[in-house]
């Protein structure tokens, strides 16, 4: 009787090291596979954004402000995107918004348009990506005179 | 005195040490290629955005240049279409438009990589026309030029 429960001894020191390790361990490595979550799905909507904000800042180059689809203004130069999660363009509730400022400097012989874009997290209001263009866009000869 | 069988039937010292090792190194193993992962993605995502804000550059540096070439030309003296079409060139050459072999069509190029360059095609237009120039073509070009080389051998099955 006294051997057998000395006997079991042994396995329950290593079984209660074995959980402590093991606790450690998996601690360490739930941490890691949060972050990595976490930084993945921060790069993929950094990537969204860029790529949304790129689209927006050529419909812009080529149609103008009036090719965007959906859009809230606020003063004269300052336009605003609403994106659902998937970055859809959306109406109510957004995750994501786009700020566009264009200022417009005169030429002799056209416009010339900085076109200002910041993406913006709602829920974080953090910001995500921004890039700055210029583009050209000549009078006509009939505009001039 | 206690009985050998009976103390190979339990799951014996150590066992339960190699299985949680084992279990430890799988998941180890997994959090590295998670980690891995992530690294190049992260890595190939901040190439795109880059990339992005170097062609938004590039094509800055052009709209500013075409800027600069229109505002010349509206200054040139319209009412011959020869001499204006002769000064137009000249600005237009001057302005860092390269010349090509069809008459009246310029090239200029702006760098966006080490490998890639943003090369534009443009063509002044006479005088009678509405618009001084017209952008044929704006497109992203390799820098690098490329050599063929037909002495590797290849494994041809």
């Amino acid at each position: 009787m006294k051997s057998a429960k000395y006997s079991s001894l042994p396995f329950f020191v290593e079984l209660l090291v074995n959980i402590v390790i093991f606790i450690l361990c998996t601690t360490i490595l739930v941490v890691l596979f949060t972050k990595t979550i976490f930084v993945s799905k921060q790069t993929r909507i950094e990537n969204l954004a860029a790529a949304e904000m790129y689209a927006v800042a050529e419909i812009i180059a080529t149609e103008g402000v009036a090719g965007l689809p959906v859009i809230a203004q606020e003063g004269e130069e300052v336009y605003w995107l609403r994106y659902d999660e998937n970055w859809h363009l959306t109406e109510s509730s957004p995750t994501y918004t786009l700020r566009i400022s264009l200022v417009a400097i005169q030429k002799n012989a056209g416009t010339l348009t900085n076109l200002f874009v910041i993406a913006y997290s709602v829920a974080s209001n953090e910001e995500l990506y921004h890039f700055n263009i210029e583009f050209y866009t000549p009078y006509g000869r009939s505009e001039l005179r | 005195m206690s009985d050998p069988k009976k103390r190979r039937s339990g799951i014996g010292v150590g066992t339960i040490s190699i299985l949680t090792i084992f279990t430890i190194l799988c998941l180890s193993v997994l959090a590295l290629l998670s980690v891995t992962t992530v690294f190049s993605e992260t890595k190939i995502s901040e190439k795109t955005l880059q990339n992005i804000l170097n062609i938004s550059n590039a094509k800055t540096n052009l709209s500013l240049q075409l800027a600069e070439l229109d505002s010349t030309l509206i200054s040139i003296d319209s009412s011959n279409s020869d001499s204006y079409f002769e000064s137009a060139i000249q600005q237009a050459t001057s302005l860092g438009f390269s010349p090509t072999e069809a008459d009246a069509v310029f090239t200029i190029s702006h760098p966006v990589s080490p490998s890639s360059i943003l090369s534009t095609k443009i063509e002044l237009l006479p005088p009678d026309q509405e618009y001084r120039y017209i952008v044929l073509e704006s497109v992203l070009d390799s820098s690098i030029d490329w050599q063929l080389e037909d002495e590797q051998s290849l494994w041809t099955g």
